[in-house]
């Protein structure tokens, strides 16, 4: 290894820049009547991704709002096709009714497995793809268990279920022959859960910029990734100083401070990750998943915008 | 001509960043990159990229980025230049073929912040004229015989004020009014009714139904005070106020929701752009009541009804309730501020001085006497003094 590796990831966005970027967002999306808020999305993820930066390589981000705009339109025709279809089932049976909700239903994990392809194979370090091998059958099982453990223990099981849910997706992000692990406990993630509420709810709310801190932290030093642990350490005060600032400044400001706290928010939370050992570059050689695309992505773009409408009409 | 700059590659495939020279070959349009072999201390051919590439140009910070796709590989590459001139020359020359909106979004997009300024300026200007006149006429698309179905919708609102009460004496008499001030060929349908309530107030529904608060016909001193209000409220249903209010909502939230609705960060943003939607609605409720007014003073003054009396209404109304007014900044209150609507309707009439005698000369004798008279009510709509709550609000006819 040639020179020095840099484990601490770096954000170098500016809030001038992404000022920019909100302002040609809001104004294309405005002009195309919304149909630009794909490509707008696409860009601030963007934004994020690619000012990220982390053991000499760069994060990209590389979906399109082509191809996201055309995962909407089929997704939105798919989901107008089950809609119709089911107001007949329920003109010719009420109890007919019930068959395609249960269907999406049980097809919730092959729809999470599809999206997590696609944000995979479109987001890369230094330019290689990084792949999601899960199948949507491992999934299946463990919501199944997970969601019908969670109702009978009234939410309880909620944080052993995160944390198997984590360990899954994780294990199957794979960059090259490289894997991510998580090895998150649920007992650990429920007492800081309790705790985190407890406190906030005691503070007034101020506990939770420091309770929102422990819970990346935690995340983040129990993920692997080549086997070595990464390390976390936001520190809370960090968060608390901007969110008490941000609302005043950004209304002294009518509005314009917003982008530079987005920006410093993102700044403090990227910057409280590290490497604990170089990776091994010759690890990480591109293995492209060619089947990925955004009809999951769409597909959950189509549900938000029917919550939107529903929204809208009430 | 040959260009050339310092640059690094990523070819997508390992994640090696690999640095060498990229070379624009103007004459072919092909752009060549040569890596750098450390060892050998030269230079060799890496690849070349023709225009049939399709690729992107941006921004990172002080850097450019050229990232394209290779041909049936869903992968993409990336070369990295800090050369602004360098970019600037391939993306005119090489881009050429690409339509002329696409090069000038680019251009703009990524050169000088004046420019970006100037784009914004010009787009804000078209957006807003746009908008301004889809939501000022979205209404026209609105059949007439939807007013009346919004109205019924809206009138289960009305119970948060009273209950209708019966008082056929004064409904019929106020109904005598009516030829006066509607259209000659309205579309709607009026109808009046009396709602039980110590606040002083009248309510015009999209469709003709027309809500009296029975401390406003109590408190009347003549019929002219009331066919005043009348008239003020028949504007609101003529100039179907109520339908332009809802679609503007409409059409307001509908361009914010495409605007924000789907964002994944959007909840402050939201946020603030509810609250300017609200105050951009208040100011237009305020244009509607000049509007009604105006619309009030013009068949007043056709029909020969002095706007004496709702003057003195308004005087009344000021004088009663100054101390609580004053308080309101004048941007949020929704009725103008009533010395002006004193003097706009006082000036109206003077101004049709000619008109108005004219039209009193014609008026129905019958009409004259009730114009006079004090206000019936029906002892299941009265409500003594006693009713009134100390935190009721003052309120005009809306």
């Amino acid at each position: 290894m040639e020179g020095e590796v840099k484990l601490r990831a770096t954000f170098t966005g500016s809030g001038g820049e992404f000022f920019i970027l909100l302002v040609k967002n809001f104004f294309l999306t405005l002009i195309t009547l919304g149909v630009y808020n794909f490509w707008a999305r696409v860009n601030v993820i963007r934004y994020f991704y690619t000012h990220t930066e982390i053991a000499g390589g760069r994060i990209g981000w590389h979906a399109t709002g082509k191809e996201r705009f055309i995962g909407f339109l089929k997704a939105a025709f798919l989901l107008a096709l089950i809609i119709g279809l089911n107001t007949l089932l329920i003109k010719i049976s009420p109890f007919l009714g019930i068959i395609l909700p249960l269907g999406i239903f049980f097809m919730l994990p092959a729809v999470i497995v599809a999206m997590y392809r696609f944000r995979m194979s479109r987001t890369s370090f230094n330019q290689v793809r990084l792949r999601f091998t899960g199948k949507p059958g491992n999934l299946t099982a463990l919501t199944l268990k997970g969601a019908f453990l969670t109702i009978i223990t009234l939410g309880i099981y909620a944080a052993w279920f995160s944390a198997q849910l984590r360990t899954y997706l994780y294990r199957q992000t794979v960059i090259g022959a490289s894997t991510f692990d998580y090895d998150g406990d649920g007992g650990d993630i429920f007492v800081i859960y309790l705790k985190g509420v407890l406190l906030t709810l005691i503070t007034f709310g101020i506990y939770n910029s420091w309770f929102s801190a422990e819970v990346a932290n935690y995340h983040t030093n129990h993920t692997l990734f080549q086997g070595n642990r990464l390390k976390g350490d936001v520190d809370g005060t960090d968060i608390f100083l901007l969110n008490f600032f941000g609302p005043v400044l950004t209304l002294l400001t009518l509005g314009f401070w917003l982008p530079w706290w987005m920006v410093k928010l993102k700044k403090v939370m990227i910057q409280g990750v590290s490497l604990t050992a170089a990776p091994d570059i010759d690890l990480m050689h591109a293995d492209l998943d060619t089947g990925a695309n955004a009809l999951a992505d769409g597909l959950a773009d189509a549900a938000g915008l029917l919550d939107n409408i529903a929204d809208f009409l009430t | 001509m040959i260009h050339q700059t310092n640059a690094t590659y990523l070819d997508g495939v390992k994640p090696i960043t690999r640095s060498g020279k990229l070379i624009y070959d103007a004459a072919n349009k092909e752009l060549h990159f040569y890596e750098k072999d450390s060892e050998a201390e030269t230079e060799k051919f890496a690849f070349s990229l023709d225009k049939n590439h399709g690729f992107e140009i941006r921004n990172r910070a002080h850097e450019q980025l050229i990232e394209w796709r290779v041909k049936g590989n869903h992968t993409s590459a990336l070369i990295v230049i800090s050369d602004r001139k360098f970019t600037r020359l391939v993306r005119d020359k090489y881009l050429a073929h690409k339509n002329i909106f696409w090069r000038y979004a680019t251009y703009v997009w990524s050169e000088s912040f004046g420019r970006v300024v100037v784009a914004l300026a010009v787009a804000l200007t078209i957006t807003g004229i746009g908008a301004h006149f889809f939501m000022e006429n979205a209404y026209h698309m609105i059949p007439v015989t939807w007013d009346k179905k919004v109205g019924d919708q809206a009138e289960a609102g009305l119970k948060e004020f009273g209950a209708i009460c019966a008082s056929p004496e004064t409904v019929r008499d106020l109904r005598k009014f009516l030829p006066y001030f509607r259209e000659a060929d309205t579309p709607h349908q009026y109808d009046i009714q009396v709602l039980k309530s110590p606040i002083e107030n009248a309510f015009a529904l999209p469709g003709g139904k027309i809500t009296v608060f029975s401390a406003t016909v109590q408190k009347a001193k003549n019929y002219e005070e009331l066919a005043g209000i009348l008239a003020h409220e028949v504007g609101h249903v003529e100039r179907r106020h109520g339908m332009q209010q809802l679609s503007q909502y409409m059409a307001l939230r509908l361009m914010l929701t495409l605007a924000f609705g789907m964002t994944d960060d959007g909840s402050i943003l939201s946020l603030a752009a509810d609250a300017g939607a609200l105050l951009l609605l208040l100011k237009n409720s305020r244009d509607h009541e000049r509007d009604a007014d105006a619309f009030a003073a013009e068949k007043l003054a056709q029909s020969g009804i002095s706007s004496k009396a709702i003057r003195d209404f308004f005087d009344r109304i000021n004088k009663e309730h100054k101390s609580e007014i004053s308080k309101v900044p004048d941007f949020i209150l929704t009725h103008p501020a009533d010395e002006d609507r004193i003097r706009f309707f006082e000036r109206y009439e003077l101004k049709h001085k000619a008109q108005f005698r004219a039209a009193a000369e014609r008026l129905n004798p019958e009409i004259r006497l009730l114009l006079k008279r004090k206000p019936v009510i029906s002892t299941a709509c009265a409500t003594s003094p006693a009713d009134k709550t100390p935190d009721d609000d003052a309120a005009e006819p809306e």
